[in-house]
């Protein structure tokens, strides 16, 4: 009679399960609210057409909600659905709450039961058996029922995380990422691979290819690329191989650079020929450019270069790093017809080739091809410099680093007509004099440049006796000069378009010296610098230097004022376009950001490019010889 | 002035030395001449346009990279992925808009600042393996079992150490 079952609704959306635990007769009664606002089907995984979200059967329309009267176990309820009826008329009819019932009144005296009392409390104790029976029956329907709403609770969790998900990826369809053009993707891997640690090149341009089918496809195609190569004499034969045919493949036919190094650490005893990781792979055969090669020593290289035999045949650059300067042995390299440019470096910039000359090194060099020669971290004597000079009439562009040594004998003057470009970096002492010796009528660019002005002995009449004619681009980095004899070198130079001093003068004497004069005086042969359209100022202190330059504002401003001006119709005479100037803080007055900043806005008006900023702290702007310049 | 519409039919004013810093702009100019006509940009939002002002106001009157510079940058392969202080600030945003940014400039030409954007996903890329890339950039690895199998032999190769 008191079996009391209910189900709960079919569906339910936003269900609120509340939990409440109320001590009863010393026995722990649980209550289960489900507040359930039945609106709408729960969807599950599959999405929106599926909607079928299954719930125990309940027969009670509204839930409790825990505030409700109906929230507690009230026995007065006769409407509360989750309480068995069992328990609600057995709680209605509790003898011992009324005093005028026989077990009430029993209850209160100390008198044993009368039989018909016994029969009543034997039917009590029968009611009770059967109501907690049927609380325990109720109990478990509810403990399923909780069972089941928190595995919904769960279901409803992980479809939300799963349309959350499937929301990021709708959004990443739409990245602009995925919109890059191939040729702006390429763009980017350029750059990567620049920037990229050089001795890692490879590894930078494979590890792209490996990042997704498009991003291969967009490597594949970017020749850039592939068509240089490095060789790490010491890695394994397959990988050198697999290497190789890789990039020879991806490469399509273009000329390459071939980069051959040898890692640090002890060379391996036995090291294979280059040929042999190399030729093996050169099919169909391959046009080598530029060649590059690291070896211990000079013996090395010239072991190596016999074996390089045919791959040198098509070289055009040639660039030979070295570990040491050690071994006399005239250096017999393979033919190499098509050799323009040729540079010589060493891994320890300390190293010097010294007191033998370089031609005896390289002996059957076709020092008379080239058009190009640098000794960039090579020290060379300035004796060593002249014969070089001396073998190479048709050379371009030339770069050499001297070391202090003085010309014992009285060397033959060097005539290089077709030398457009040289650049020098002195060291140690090294003596201009040798400037002297040098011929170069068609020279357009020259720069020099030192660590130290302490180290470079400047001898003003060679610098005066050095005539050329045909400057337009002069950089001088460091150079421990007076400004007359400066003025005096630069003036008969009347093409010279670009300047670039680094902490030459420490005066503003120069800046009065380069102000033109009005138009209406202007006499284009006696100005300084008539044509310059480019000039570069960089504040250096040399840390052995403890003078404090100082730029005047005013003559700052009047020099670049007197140049901006319109000229044209006037012969000869070209303004200024570009000034960039990099003091330190210390070496301009306060005004002159100010002064700077007014002569920005005017050099707008009149097409005028100025730029301004300070140098690396009060040390000043430290060029390295490492830039290039 | 240079009146320019975006995707979402905002309007931008503008002075001609400023948007002329795009190539695509420049030339559409010349080739109108003087005209009120609005110029219609159809691939840039407005939100990308106004990063895209600010950047050409901040190098207004800067001289614009001529093809033979590229030309001899190329030669030489100086390039580097240094940024200036300003480009670096500027350039630092979300994801999306610096893709946003990058596509802008391609599609308006204007060189410095497609570098600039190019330098700074090199830069997010250095340092960081194909899986960390696929993860910052939400790549898809599609690569299928047999090209997996290809890339691990040839990163065997470009490993040897």
């Amino acid at each position: 009679m008191f079996s009391a079952r209910f189900s709960l609704c079919l569906q339910v959306k936003n269900a609120l399960l509340y939990i409440k635990w109320l001590p009863r007769g010393g026995k722990k009664v649980s209550s289960v609210y489900a507040s359930a606002s039945i609106i709408a089907p729960f969807y599950l995984t599959s999405g929106p057409s599926s909607s079928s979200f299954l719930y125990p059967p309940v027969t009670v329309s509204k839930m409790p909600t825990p505030n409700s009267p109906n929230g507690s176990l009230d026995e007065s309820s006769a409407t509360d659905p989750y309480m068995p009826a069992i328990v609600t008329c057995l709680a209605r009819s509790d003898p011992f709450r009324r005093a005028q019932t026989n077990l009430g009144q029993l209850a209160r005296s100390n008198s044993a039961p009368t039989e018909d009392e016994t029969g009543q409390i034997e039917n009590l104790f029968s009611d009770c058996n059967a109501a907690t029976a049927a609380l325990d029956a109720q109990e478990t329907s509810i403990k399923t029922q909780i069972a089941w709403l928190q595995k919904q609770l769960a279901r409803v969790e992980s479809s939300r995380g799963r349309i959350a998900s499937m929301r990021a990826k709708a959004t990443v369809l739409q990245s602009a990422v995925r919109r890059l053009p191939s040729e702006v993707l390429e763009h980017v891997f350029i750059y990567y691979v620049q920037s990229s640690d050089a001795s890692a090149r490879n590894s930078s341009c494979m590890k792209l290819c490996q990042v997704s089918s498009r991003w291969r496809q967009v490597a594949r195609s970017c020749l850039f690329l592939w068509t240089e190569l490095q060789i790490f004499m010491r890695h394994k034969p397959e990988n050198v191989e697999g290497m190789t045919r890789w990039f020879f493949s991806a490469s399509r036919g273009l000329p390459l650079t071939l980069t051959l190094e040898r890692l640090s650490g002890p060379p391996p005893t036995s090291f294979p020929s280059i040929n042999m990781f190399v030729i093996p792979a050169f099919q169909p055969w391959r046009t080598i450019k530029n060649l590059s090669i690291h070896a211990l020593c000079i013996m090395e290289i010239a072991h190596e270069f016999r074996r390089l035999g045919v791959v040198a045949e098509d070289v055009e650059t040639l660039c030979i790093r070295l570990s040491g300067a050690d071994g006399d042995e005239d250096f017999q390299p393979a033919p190499m017809p098509n050799l323009r440019k040729a540079v010589l470096t060493m891994v320890d910039r300390g190293t010097r080739i010294q007191y033998l000359p370089l031609v005896r090194f390289y002996g059957d060099f076709p020092w008379a091809q080239l058009t190009h020669f640098s000794t960039r971290t090579a020290k060379v004597s300035p004796e060593d410099m002249l014969n070089v000079l001396s073998y190479c009439p048709n050379l371009q562009d030339a770069t050499f680093v001297l070391y202090e040594h003085a010309l014992w004998v009285e060397p033959e003057p060097v005539d290089l007509p077709n030398l457009q470009s040289f650049k020098l970096i002195f060291i140690h002492g090294a003596s201009t004099n040798v400037l002297s010796y040098l011929s170069m009528p068609a020279l357009k660019a020259f720069a020099v440049a030192t660590h130290n002005n302490g180290w470079v002995k400047w001898d003003s009449d060679a610098l005066q006796s050095f005539h050329l004619p045909s400057l337009e681009s002069l950089t001088f980095y460091g150079i421990k000069i007076s400004l007359n004899v400066f003025m005096s070198f630069v003036h008969p130079s009347r093409k010279l378009t670009r300047l670039i001093l680094e902490n030459t003068f420490h005066s503003s004497a120069f800046m009065e010296m380069l102000c033109m004069p009005p138009i209406d005086q202007l006499d284009a042969l006696a100005v300084p610098l008539p044509v310059l359209t480019h000039l570069t100022i960089y504040q250096r202190l040399a840390r052995i230097e403890k003078v404090t330059p100082h730029w005047s504002t005013k003559k700052v401003v009047r020099m670049i004022n007197s140049r901006i001006e319109n000229y044209e119709g006037v012969d000869g005479v070209a303004a200024l376009q570009s000034f960039t100037f990099i003091p330190t803080r210390s070496s301009v007055s306060s005004a002159f950001g100010k002064a700077a900043a007014t002569l920005a806005h005017r050099s707008r008006e009149v097409g005028f490019n100025m730029r301004v900023q300070w140098a690396y702290g009060e040390e000043g702007y430290y060029l390295s010889m490492d830039e290039e310049w | 002035m240079v009146l320019l519409v975006t995707s979402d039919n905002e309007q931008f004013n503008a002075d001609k030395d400023v948007v002329e810093r795009s190539v695509l702009i420049k030339n559409m100019l010349e080739d109108v001449g003087e005209s009120d006509q609005p110029i219609p940009l159809p691939n840039v939002s407005s939100s990308v346009l106004k990063k895209v002002l600010e950047y050409c106001e901040h190098h207004r009157g800067e001289p614009l990279p001529s093809a033979d510079a590229d030309q001899s940058q190329d030669e030489t392969r100086k390039r580097t992925t240094d940024i200036s202080e300003w480009d670096q600030k500027f350039i630092t945003v979300d994801q999306e808009m610096l893709f946003e940014i990058i596509l802008a400039a391609n599609y308006l030409d204007i060189k410095s600042l497609l570098d600039v954007g190019c330098k700074t996903v090199a830069n997010m890329i250095k340092g960081k393996t194909p899986e960390e890339i696929r993860k910052l950039f939400n790549i898809v690895n599609d690569f299928t079992p047999e090209e997996e199998a290809q890339i691990k032999k040839e990163n065997e190769w470009a490993e040897d150490r």
